[in-house]
């Protein structure tokens, strides 16, 4: 658990003093302030407010910001020549890995943190579902993490940052759009299991409607489980191949 | 390549099964996939295939893989017994993932029935997010009936034929039908009600099953041997819609000839919820004023629409005994003056449309309905009702016309010329009654009575939804069919947003696009500068 907590603090310690992170934050705050505030003129003495409102545009915008969170995290490492010195340290290779996810969450949960302020201002003019905006709020937490491991799969795999971020907006693309497949297939049971292989069908559906799903919590915990367990063995097998 | 093929076709297989509980094409060509993607592995690239079973990188990798498939398939597993369990956490405010008692009671009388009820609802193969956003409400009265409601979702493409018969509903978006189901486990199609799902899917369910469960349970007769209109003609000034409207609404309707029923000296039937006389164009008897006396006292129901006819034995005119016995016994009676109301009307000034509704009852529950201009009722030349305050009984009023309404007594410039005007001296000035209700508290009859008749006919009804309304829930009221099912208002789905000054506005605005982004912006530059200077 020590050198989970000691990388983690040390990849955290790389976002906070880098640029780049505020910029992105700047960036993600800009959008979600204009939506915000776009959305509460819209609705104001017209209807209530959308609880969901910034999580649902988050669910887009993960696609692209979840590799550009995880893109540096393992290809720097590998590119640099520094990952043999990690390999070789006191630290198991799950210990890298979870270290690493988790210095990207801990970031990914500090934007999101930011966001509250809207709930605040809304606390202060109007009656919102408090309860309902939690719940989306930690459907989208799952949801960002479970994409934020997807990156870091893909950052585990090659040297090339631009590539991994490339490879993981792909996947994260098919992972949320996945479902369309069923118009092509017209088949209602085969859309159905698409549906459900896919992130958006475990958060729209439930977590951004109000109702929290154990089984859209086990699915989110499972693609966090088996992308970071993939990364472990991809880095593992440097030391074999 | 062919090992990524067979091992996928495998893994997909293998989930699939596990899934589904048994076999289907799908999983045995996946299957098939599999099993000739390691195949072909094996007589394209025999020596790399071997090696996979045998060096110390095909010991490493195999390890890789195949704990990697182990825990997609524990998770897969663990995934599949959770979704089975279907455990909900309602995190909304109002509860809208949880049954109201208002729905429970429906539903222990619905356990209650021997015949199980299907959830019918059509969704197309690109319709899934919706069809699971509505399924979670489905599976609370799945879960909360032990199965004796049950689910079953069709995709019309795939099964047009024994979608034909829905094809018009799904095409006007009701997708969505609860029916009761015979031993067979067929639907019994005469039992099918249609469900609009509006957002509040909870009202929208409870509803259509309680009209499943009462239906058949209120009978409507139609008047038709006083010169009324036809209830099955679908001429202008037939009644078919109104009486298709009652039948879609879980009412069995009935035509019914008074006259006939008073010259065997017979009474109306008992199970008559309700009678309905549209537009009778002469007088009632002494002989059929008694049968109706008979069946109010029962507690039975009139809805009585008496229309404008310009003939000296107007049905309700001032001499009729039939108005003088309902002003005896209910307190409400017709006059003959005709309404014309120049600020709240259609086409003419003697189009009026509802100008003040009350709100004692039912009645006018959905009449003039804020932002729904087309709500409000609407009569050509309506006669006004008068209502007695201090009745013998219970009574009210349901719609009235506006201040600037009167009612006009020059029926031969009206009728000949069709000329109105106001005349002080012989007019009266509004606003005037068009609809009036009341009610026995000791016999429980309960009375109608509209200065129109001609509403109800095909060529008026659908003029506006409030004319609908006006029939349906006045029915409903009568026959106590409305009071079956009531939800109070979601308080937050009523709770618009507060309103918010300009000023406040600027600061939101300033903090939100400005302030937090700035910041953030801001930052960026400090980091880059300092590591700049290092």
């Amino acid at each position: 658990m020590r050198a989970i907590r000691l990388i983690m603090q040390r990849e955290l310690a790389q976002y906070f003093s880098s640029p780049l992170a505020y910029l992105i934050a700047g960036a993600f705050l800009l959008l979600t302030g204009v939506t915000f505030y776009s959305d509460l003129n819209f609705s104001l003495g017209v209807r209530p407010v959308e609880p969901a409102l910034i999580p649902n545009l988050l669910a887009q915008v993960m696609i692209v910001f979840a590799p550009l969170l995880t893109m540096r995290l393992l290809s720097e490492e590998n590119r640099e020549g520094t990952m043999e010195l990690l390999l070789t340290a006191p630290v198991s290779d799950g210990n890298i890995v979870f270290g690493k996810f988790l210095s990207a969450w801990a970031y990914y949960t500090f934007i999101l943190l930011l966001t509250l302020l809207y709930q605040f201002i809304l606390v202060n003019i109007a009656l919102p579902d408090i309860s309902h905006t939690i719940a989306a709020y930690l459907g989208i937490w799952m949801y960002g993490g479970a994409a934020l491991a997807v990156g870091l799969l893909f950052s585990a795999t090659t040297e090339n940052q631009i590539l991994a971020a490339f490879m993981a907006t792909i996947a994260l693309l098919l992972l949320y759009y996945g479902d369309s497949l069923g118009r092509v297939v017209a088949s209602a049971d085969l859309a159905y299991i698409l549906f459900n292989l896919t992130l958006q069908g475990h958060y729209a559906a439930s977590f951004a409607i109000g109702a929290v799903r154990a089984e859209d919590i086990v699915y989110y915990a499972g693609l966090i489980v088996v992308a970071l367990f993939i990364a472990i063995r991809v880095i593992e097998s440097k030391r074999w191949r | 390549m062919g090992s990524f093929i067979g091992g996928t076709g495998l893994l997909l297989g293998s989930l699939g099964f596990i899934w589904q509980g048994g076999m289907t094409p799908y999983i045995a060509l996946l299957l098939g996939i599999g099993i000739g993607g390691l195949l072909l592995w094996a007589f394209m690239t025999p020596d790399d295939f071997k090696a996979f079973f045998t060096g110390r990188q095909a010991r490493q990798s195999t390890l890789a893989i195949f704990s990697t498939l182990l825990l997609v398939g524990v998770v897969s597993l663990a995934y599949i017994m959770v979704q089975r369990e279907n455990i909900v956490a309602d995190a909304t405010v109002d509860g809208l993932f949880s049954l109201s008692e208002t729905t429970l009671n429906v539903l222990r009388a619905a356990e209650r029935t021997a015949q199980k009820i299907e959830i019918t609802g059509f969704y197309y193969h690109y319709q899934i997010a919706r069809r699971e956003i509505d399924d979670s409400y489905f599976q609370l009265y799945v879960a909360e009936t032990n199965g004796h409601i049950y689910t079953r979702y069709v995709n019309p493409v795939e099964e047009p034929g024994f979608s034909d018969r829905y094809m018009d509903a799904i095409d006007q978006d009701y997708n969505v039908f609860i029916s009761f189901v015979d031993d067979n486990g067929d639907i019994i199609p005469t039992t099918t009600i249609p469900v609009e799902i509006t957002g509040t899917q909870e009202s929208d369910i409870t509803r259509a099953l309680s009209q499943l469960l009462v239906a058949g349970s209120y009978k409507v007769y139609f008047e038709v041997g006083l010169e009324t209109p036809d209830p099955i003609s679908n001429a202008a000034n037939g009644l078919s819609l109104a009486n298709n409207y009652l039948r879609a609404n879980g009412y069995i309707t009935e035509p019914l000839n008074l006259p006939g029923i008073a010259a065997v000296g017979g009474d109306i039937p008992q199970d008559a919820s309700a009678v309905v006389l549209a537009q009778p164009r002469r007088r009632l008897s002494e002989a059929e004023i008694a049968v109706i006396d008979r069946y109010l006292k029962n507690g039975g129901a009139l809805y009585i629409g008496a229309d404008t006819f310009f003939t000296n034995e107007v049905f309700m005119g001032n001499n009729d005994p039939f108005n003088q016995y309902l002003w005896d016994n209910y307190g409400l009676r017709m006059t003959e003056y005709i309404v014309v109301d120049p600020t709240s009307s259609g086409q003419t000034e003697l189009d009026v449309l509802s100008a003040v509704v009350f709100g004692e009852n039912s009645i006018a529950a959905n009449i003039n309905k804020e932002g729904n201009p087309n709500s409000a009722t609407q009569f050509r030349l309506a006669r006004a009702v008068e209502v007695n305050d201090t009745p013998p009984v219970t009574n009210g009023r349901v719609i009235m016309s506006s201040e600037a309404s009167w009612g006009e007594t020059d029926l031969v410039a009206l009728s000949t010329r069709n000329e109105y005007q106001f005349n002080a001296d012989a007019d009266i000035r509004g606003p005037l009654t068009l609809v009036a209700w009341a009610r026995d508290e000791a016999t429980n009859a309960k009375i109608i009575l509209l200065g129109d008749g001609e509403f109800l006919t095909n060529g008026q009804i659908i003029s506006t939804e409030g004319n609908l309304s006006l029939l349906l829930d006045g029915i409903g009221w009568m026959t106590g069919f409305a009071e079956k099912v009531e939800f109070t208002p979601r308080g937050y789905l009523v709770t618009p947003v507060l309103f918010v000054g300009s000023e406040q506005r600027d600061i939101i605005a300033f903090i939100t696009v400005v302030l937090m982004p700035g910041v953030m912006f801001i930052a960026a530059v400090a980091v880059y500068l300092r590591r700049l200077r290092q």
